[in-house]
């Protein structure tokens, strides 16, 4: 099977600033989860925006599906990639329905509005996510963890091939994070690629499918999960650790010590 | 769930009902008051094509009220329609359609036509003319800069109603104290008196093209609402949408502007009530903004022209009914900051 995504000796630089990242290469595929971890400010989002085409990376090739991002409409790409930001628009008062309906605007011309089967689409999807009462709600009312599994609501409604998640679970209590990264493989189960970003390398050994690790320097590997060793991991986080082989759990965790 | 899907429908349906019967009232206020009767018998004549029994009551109804009217609902629209553009594609609540400057512009406009010693045409279109060309140097100095962020377009827009404000005052200084400064000051308290049928049918194409635009482009000013970012992960190629919806909206504004000098308040509050009325989504704030705004134009000027002697200038009487409904709005909560 191809890769869905192929990034390749991509690199990064604001203007007039050193390169967050150098020459970094990856491929997902559909059913694929890819999961980044990196110290704070190392440029995970910088690269998930490059990924979402909101970013053009200063060097380097993105493919989506074999045709170069860059060359996409932005509504083409929207129709492949969906993603969900980390910060998330919590002024406005659009209610929730209205604002996963959005996710529909791709399959939209400047001229036309959401129907009802899109709105269908929409209720389902917030009874998949188990979030149906909160359908009229108005989005600034609700609390970080719900607008989070909204706006994945909308991303599912965008039916995109690839879901980018910026730090899912970072607003969510310890059961919200466990139906997150249930979801998570739920959704490379439904064949869809996903890349998410986290601070917490116990996830990674979880969702135990390909990961990212970026160094302190800018420097990337990806990879499967054997690539997760205490060293590259302490290297990582600057920090002590120590990675253990529970097997009640049948996996390994990551702890502090 | 049927009954709130209706619901939009109905509050539409109501509020043209109500902007209809209140322009029928309108016609017949005024220092000549008439009767329903006398409204319905010149409407008749006019419609079958009969003489009119009481050409007096005709000649008021169609060439003195009916353009007033009418301007009056339709300015009252567009203001409305261009604050609820304005105030998504800029994710603010506190933003008129001034923001970019064509109420400065235009009054700058104006104030040149006054001092050239030109008559109502010429002030128009020099009103119309500087009011597009403010909009259009706030808009490029972005473009300029290369950050066609919506917070440098603030900024601009900022920049170029200051510079407005400083011509204005100068030629304010310059005018003769006796003659010209009065009428550049209540050209810029706003007022219908001077609108005819044909200065009015003269902007009416462009009031309809700019409504139309951003009635059909609705849905985006929803998605745009929620911030740049996110309207361009769906898709929306956010900076040239921008630079359409920014188009209509000024077109809107300043064709308004033009006609009746600037009026205040209308494109920061309406947009408000329709949106505690029926929602966030542009799809119904919209349409409903443009008939609340008719309604309350057309309200406020038939009290300028009815309430004393003489007009009282338009923008008096927003001010004085405006704030209280806008501290009302804001007390309700509904409001998020």
């Amino acid at each position: 099977m191809t890769a869905l995504l192929e990034a390749s000796h991509l690199s990064y630089h604001y203007p007039h600033r050193k390169p967050l990242f150098q020459d970094l290469s990856f491929s997902v595929k559909r059913g694929q989860v890819l999961t980044l971890l990196g110290p704070n400010g190392i440029g995970k989002s910088t690269l998930l925006n490059c990924l979402t085409g909101l970013l053009t990376p200063t060097a380097g090739a993105l493919r989506l599906n074999g045709h170069p991002l860059a060359q996409l409409t932005p509504r083409d790409r929207a129709k492949l990639v969906a993603y969900v930001p980390q910060q998330l628009p919590n002024t406005s008062g659009l209610s929730v329905l209205d604002f996963v309906v959005t996710g529909r605007t791709p399959y939209l011309n400047f001229a036309q509005s959401p129907g009802a089967a899109d709105y269908d689409l929409a209720r389902k999807t917030l009874t998949k996510l188990k979030v149906a009462e909160l359908a009229t709600h108005p989005i600034n009312t609700l609390s970080g963890g719900q607008l989070q599994l909204v706006t994945i609501a909308r991303a599912l409604v965008q039916e995109p091939q690839l879901i980018i998640l910026d730090e899912p679970t970072s607003a969510l209590d310890f059961g919200r994070q466990q139906q997150v990264l249930t979801l998570v493989t739920q959704l490379a189960h439904d064949n869809f690629a996903v890349i998410l970003t986290t601070h917490n390398p116990n996830h990674a050994f979880i969702l135990n499918q390909q990961v990212g690790l970026f160094g302190t320097h800018g420097q990337f590997v990806a990879g499967d999960t054997s690539l997760l060793t205490e060293e590259r991991l302490r290297e990582t986080y600057q920090t002590g650790l120590k990675l253990l082989f529970v097997p009640e759990l049948h996996r390994t965790i990551c702890e502090l010590v | 769930m049927t009954a709130t899907r209706k619901r939009p429908y109905r509050l539409l349906f109501g509020a043209l009902l109500t902007l209809i019967l209140l322009m029928g009232v309108a016609l017949c206020l005024g220092r000549y008051p008439l009767s329903l009767n006398d409204l319905t018998a010149a409407v008749t004549s006019a419609l079958t094509g009969q003489p009119a029994a009481n050409p007096v009551i005709t000649n008021i109804i169609f060439s003195l009220r009916l353009p007033r009217v009418l301007a009056a609902a339709g300015i009252g629209a567009a203001l409305a329609i261009s604050g609820i553009a304005y105030q998504s594609i800029f994710q603010n609540p506190l933003v008129s359609p001034d923001l970019l400057g064509v109420s400065n512009g235009a009054a700058v406009g104006a104030a040149l036509a006054i001092l050239l010693g030109w008559h109502t045409l010429g002030t128009q279109v020099l009103a119309l003319l500087f009011g597009l060309l403010a909009v259009t140097l706030s808009v490029s100095i972005p473009h300029f800069m290369r950050q066609m962020t919506t917070l440098s377009l603030v900024l601009a827009g900022i920049v170029i109603s200051g510079l407005m404000q400083a011509i204005l005052g100068l030629m304010k200084y310059l005018a003769d104290p006796d003659s010209q400064l009065q009428d550049i000051v209540y050209w810029q308290l706003g007022s219908l008196s001077k609108v005819t049928l044909n200065s009015f049918l003269a902007v009416l194409p462009m009031l309809l093209i700019g409504a139309i635009l951003l009635f059909v482009m609705r849905w985006r000013l929803t998605v745009l609402s929620l911030g740049d970012q996110v309207a361009q992960t769906q898709g929306v190629n956010v900076a040239r949408e921008r630079r359409w919806i920014i188009l209509s909206a000024t077109i809107l504004t300043a064709a308004s502007v033009c006609l009746s000098g600037t009026i205040g308040w209308i494109g920061l509050i309406v947009p408000h009530m329709a949106r505690l009325v029926i929602g966030q989504n542009a799809k119904w704030s919209l349409p409903l903004a443009g008939l609340i705004g008719a309604i309350f134009l057309l309200v406020v000027d038939t009290l300028a022209r009815t309430l004393s002697a003489g007009e009282i200038p338009l923008s008096i009487l927003t001010g004085f009914i405006g704030t209280p409904i806008f501290i009302y709005i804001l007390l309700s909560r509904k409001v998020t900051l």
